[in-house]
């Protein structure tokens, strides 16, 4: 895996398309190929790092924007299928009346929105298709059958609260449900899907199809980010008065998009094969979301060693240099990492530090970023790179620090630590796993660095200020750090993870 | 707000006694058969025996259908048996008269049972009933949930669905308050809940500028009630001292802050107050006693504890004993003190 080493493409390469039956299909949805890094990154290294497989990627989006894929198509990626899920149009198509059998539709819809599931997934799509095998989504969302299914589901639903919201609502959510039950699959031997939602819906309805496996692999877990996402929103509006009660029961626009995700999510959970997720804290959640223990299986990411292992350590007396390796956008919380460095400066007068990566994501955040370096007159020390090669950089680094909100298991990390360079982390993904050992390891190597609370610059400060300044407990936290990185982390045993299951499932079919 | 009734304690609406068109066809029938038997009579093909005998058998027809429709209405065969038996085809053409006419009812009925079902505010048959039902349900107090528990305690032993939920509260309707509350979350030992509690954290370090810039705007309005002005200054103090300002805007907002509570104090110290207001007062004022002697903002603080003390004691206190007898008994007391 090497996020660094993607490439802007132009859209038209991914156009590839084959009728031949993949031996993988991989369902992503909001990255690959599209945005760089994170996740896209690790699709890329593992269509890549399998070239005895074939693959077709369906890659879900709102809908189409002439996004430039940022990654070349692999040889062995054969076929290539964007679904957009909001792609239905806004003109009224007012012909025709509600058919029949509509209020099985609305209660297929209504039971499958609360509690998700395969039983109730079945019991939708022979709904929908018993009322309307040949009608678009145009069709059912835009003319009368929207209009009366809206209706019944709104009655049942959330009959307290506000029609008007429901409806728009009602729209988005069944919109992309509808397109993921529409869209052609591809065909395939196992279907891989890499988060749950709408992407986990697609890989379910493909279970029941085609009877084939289905994988799910979970960087980060999909549902609780869309409910910390929704529970913060101001978008969603609230419609019914519940003060600051948190155990009101009415159904609410917030709860209803909540509910839809998990049930999602317990769709997907029930019907996959195999259930991976790269550190033990996010297993616990995927259970606790519903999905089958025995099911369940942790292939943590690895990176590939052979380009850190010549690298040189930053020497006891060389300007004292930091790094954050990253993209520069708020959940990498990078005006944190600058306030620390604030904190740091004071006591590490020739301090030096960098912020290796990316600045186009985001330039609002990015002119943010410098202008608060300039308001703390950090301007003389502190550097933003943009996107390099950081085995160019990582031999003049003291200590690398990650300041994230929310990670799962950042490559950064591993990079680093393949350096032999101590990490100073905030407590977030796995990277407390990574530093200090998994509670299993045997034997326990140590510490490779420190962990610090989330948003708490003072703490990152004192932790780097520990490292810079005593060279001995450095270098023995980089040395522990690059033992664990090699003995756990290896791009080849990750890979070979992935291997091993795709063999056993295809050798059953 | 009305309940909807239940099924069970819904009756049957009553309907009055109408014709149905088998009763109408069966009067028909009673008439032609009773004229036959009058004009048979009449022309002398029958005598009074087997004339009366056939008027009888035509109401035994009648009685007969009326028995075999037994357990439903059946009321109006009812006056069609003594009709035709005391009138013959004069009473059958009766009923057909009153049939028709009768018919007519059914509509009014169903009319009478809407206007109920909305006198009784039921939403079993109202549309608009049902749809106001529902809004006013979403709107009203909902007595039967628990009283809601402190923040803090909840994000310490709470469920996970409690902490997010309180932390989703917090990002959406942040007050300095909450801010101890979220402090606790960002050290939890649930990864999903630091997570979100560092998101939280992020979105109101994004929206606080703006939203001190609110408050301090707020605090200026020279039209703005006093209590309303200081208590949005020490929500203001709160805000800068939070550690979710960048340093630049921290210190612009602290020397506002400041200049805007030397105006209001000495603007409050020369206001008469009501005591109502005092009193108000008094919390805010508190609070920012703190900052004032942290910033050795001494001026300010004494006219702060001039103004504290006039919401304390009013503007007057009652002496009623000379001075000379107080200094051998102690301060003075108001009357009916303790």
């Amino acid at each position: 895996m090497n996020a660094t080493a993607m490439k802007a493409q132009p859209a038209h390469d991914w156009n590839r398309r084959s009728a031949v039956t993949a031996d993988v299909c991989l369902i992503v949805e909001g990255c690959y190929p599209f945005v760089p890094g994170g996740v896209s990154g690790w699709i890329d290294w593992l269509i890549r790092t399998q070239p005895h497989l074939t693959f077709s990627v369906v890659s879900l989006w709102p809908e189409p924007n002439g996004a430039i894929a940022r990654y070349a198509m692999p040889d062995n990626a054969i076929s290539f299928h964007p679904l957009y899920l909001q792609d239905f149009g806004a003109s009224p198509q007012l012909t025709g009346k509600p058919p029949h059998g509509l209020e099985h539709l609305a209660e297929a819809l209504t039971s499958f929105m609360r509690s998700g599931g395969d039983a109730n997934l079945v019991r939708l799509i022979a709904a929908k298709r018993a009322l309307s095998p040949r009608m678009s989504l145009s069709q059912i969302l835009n003319g009368p059958i929207g209009w009366d299914l809206v209706g019944r589901m709104y009655r049942e639903v959330m009959p307290s609260g506000s029609f008007l919201h429901y409806f728009w609502a009602w729209r988005a959510l069944l919109g992309g449900l509808f397109a993921t039950l529409e869209f052609p699959l591809p065909k395939a031997k196992i279907y891989h899907t890499i988060s749950t939602g709408y992407a986990g819906v697609f890989a379910a309805r493909a279970i029941r199809e085609t009877g084939q496996p289905m994988f799910l692999t979970e960087h980060g877990i999909y549902t609780n980010e869309r409910r910390i996402e929704l529970l913060m929103a101001d978008w969603v509006a609230d419609t019914l008065d519940k003060g600051h009660a948190i155990d009101d029961t009415r159904m609410d626009l917030r709860d209803m998009w909540i509910q839809a995700f998990e049930s999602y999510a317990r769709t997907c959970y029930e019907t996959a094969s195999e259930v991976i997720t790269l550190y033990e804290d996010n297993q616990r959640v995927q259970k606790v979301l519903g999905a089958h223990p025995d099911h369940c299986r942790v292939i943590a990411n690895g990176i590939g060693l052979e380009r850190f292992a010549g690298l040189a350590q930053a020497s006891d007396d060389a300007q004292p240099t930091v790094a954050l390796i990253g993209r520069v956008v708020p959940i990498k919380d990078v005006k944190c990492y600058i306030n620390a460095i604030k904190l740091l400066r004071e006591r590490v007068p020739n301090l030096r530090a960098y912020v290796l990566g990316p600045l186009d994501e985001d330039p609002g955040y990015v002119v943010e970023c410098r202008q608060l370096v300039a308001d703390l007159e950090l301007g003389d020390c502190m550097v933003f790179t943009g996107a390099v090669n950081i085995t160019e950089y990582l031999p003049h680094v003291h200590v690398v620090a990650l300041t994230s909100l929310s990670e799962s298991q950042p490559l950064t990390l591993l990079e680093a630590g393949a350096a032999g360079i101590p990490f100073v982390s905030t407590n977030v993904g796995s990277c407390r796993e990574i530093i200090e050992g998994r509670s299993d390891e045997d034997p326990p190597l140590g510490r490779g660095g420190f962990v610090t609370p989330v948003v708490a610059p003072d703490a990152i400060a004192d932790a780097l200020d520990r490292l810079l300044k005593d060279h001995s407990l450095r270098r023995q936290f980089g040395t522990t750090l690059r033992d664990r990185v090699r003995a756990f982390y290896r791009s080849e045993q990750a890979a070979g993870a992935y291997q091993a299951l795709y063999h056993a499932y295809l050798e059953q079919r | 707000m009305s309940q909807p009734l239940r099924a069970s304690l819904v009756s049957e609406p009553t309907k009055p006694v109408s014709f149905r068109g088998a009763d109408v066809g069966t009067a028909l029938v009673a008439f032609t058969l009773e004229c036959a038997i009058v004009i048979a009579f009449a022309r002398g093909w029958i005598t009074e025996v087997p004339a009366l005998l056939a008027h009888g058998v035509v109401v035994a027809l009648i009685a007969l259908r009326l028995f075999l429709l037994r357990g439903v209405d059946a009321a109006p065969l009812l006056l069609l048996v003594p009709a035709v038996a005391f009138l013959g085809p004069f009473g059958a053409f009766g009923c057909i008269f009153i049939g028709g006419l009768s018919r007519r009812g059914p509509s009014d009925v169903e009319r009478l049972e809407a206007w109920y079902q909305r006198l009784s505010l039921s939403t079993e048959l109202d549309p608009t009933a049902r749809l106001a039902d529902h809004v006013l349900t979403g709107r009203a107090l909902n007595f039967s949930l628990q009283p809601a528990s402190p923040m803090a305690s909840l994000v310490d032993h709470g469920t996970i669905g409690e902490k997010q939920a309180i932390l989703g509260l917090i990002a959406r309707r942040f007050h300095p308050d909450y801010l101890p509350t979220l402090q606790i979350a960002l050290v939890s030992d649930e990864p999903v809940i630091r997570v979100q509690a560092a998101a939280v954290a992020a979105k109101i370090r994004g929206e606080m500028p703006a939203r001190v810039d609110a408050l301090l705007r707020e605090a200026s309005d020279p039209a703005a009630a006093p209590d309303r002005i200081i208590a949005r200054i020490d929500e203001a103090r709160l805000c800068a001292r939070s550690g979710l300002l960048e340093s630049k805007d921290r210190e612009r907002a602290e020397r506002l802050i400041d200049g805007l509570l030397s105006r209001t104090l000495l603007r409050l110290e020369r206001l008469a107050l009501t005591k109502q207001t005092a009193l108000a007062l008094t919390a805010s004022l508190s609070a920012l006693e703190d900052h004032l002697l942290a910033n050795m903002r001494h001026a300010d603080l004494r006219r702060l504890r001039r103004i504290q003390a006039w919401a304390k004691r009013g503007p007057w206190r009652w002496r009623p004993l000379a001075r000379s007898t107080m200094a051998q008994s102690g301060p003075a007391r108001p009357r009916g003190a303790p």
